[in-house]
């Protein structure tokens, strides 16, 4: 199975890479392609609907049709496999 | 070789007393542009960046926040760390709207983008372990120096 993900954060190159690399990794071993791209919050409303997911460490707003993850977790530990796994259904569902 | 990350130690503050984040982030940045680490300007760029993104963060046992800017106006790559005496407020990164006590304030002047995310990965893979931040809070001066000289590597 091959998803697209966008992972954003304000800048588009700091916390959304770190957040990245796990999701990806994690994907892979749940037999997921990730195909991804980094991008600022400014950028998603652009880029709403072209792709399977969201995932982001900024406030990005709501109102988009693409599903948003907030991926604070996957930073700070406190609750990281709980989305991980939140992740990995929504991209199976 | 691993080199380490340079950490300021005069950038190294515990029981820092400021009653906002303004107040700790001008102390924090004072420290770097006395050793010249900075440009004029840094601690209004430190500023506005939080305005606009703020970094507040809900860790284990503590909130935190990592401030950081533009490469533009860090003249030598440096870290700072504060443990404020009472935490100060901060906004959240994911809500800005939701507020933060932060007790322990990460002030990265760095001058490559990509010196800002490895430095960030390693801040975070170190304090995502339960525990470790309440054992840097207790920590006095010389041993929090030590301890971040210890776990972080600066590539």
């Amino acid at each position: 199975m091959k998803k697209n993900i966008v992972f954003a954060c304000s800048s588009g190159i700091a916390t959304s890479t770190v957040v990245a690399e796990k999701v990806r990794e994690h994907c892979e071993q749940h037999g997921i392609n990730v195909d991804s791209r980094q991008a600022t919050v400014g950028e998603l409303s652009g880029l709403d609907d072209s792709v399977d997911l969201f995932v982001v460490t900024s406030d990005v707003g709501g109102g988009y049709n693409t599903p948003v993850v907030n991926a604070l977790p996957i930073l700070t530990g406190i609750g990281e496999q709980e989305v991980l796994d939140q992740i990995v259904s929504l991209l199976k569902g | 070789m691993t080199k380490k990350i340079m950490i300021s130690e005069n950038a190294v503050f515990t029981e820092l007393e400021a009653s906002n984040k303004e107040e700790a982030l001008k102390k924090m940045s004072e420290a770097f542009s006395e050793n010249g680490f900075v440009n004029e300007g840094y601690y209004e760029s430190i500023l506005d960046r939080e305005e606009k993104a703020p970094t507040g963060i809900e860790a284990y046992d503590y909130g935190i926040a990592i401030p950081h800017t533009d490469p533009k106006f860090v003249n030598k790559d440096s870290l700072g760390i504060a443990v404020l005496k009472e935490p100060v407020i901060f906004n959240n990164m994911v809500n800005a709207k939701e507020t933060i006590e932060v007790k322990v304030i990460f002030l990265l002047g760095l001058s490559e983008s990509t010196k800002h995310l490895n430095i960030l990965r390693q801040i975070m893979e170190l304090i995502k372990e339960q525990g470790v931040l309440k054992k840097m809070v207790a920590m006095d001066q010389n041993e929090l120096y030590y301890y971040l000289q210890k776990h972080l590597k600066s590539e």
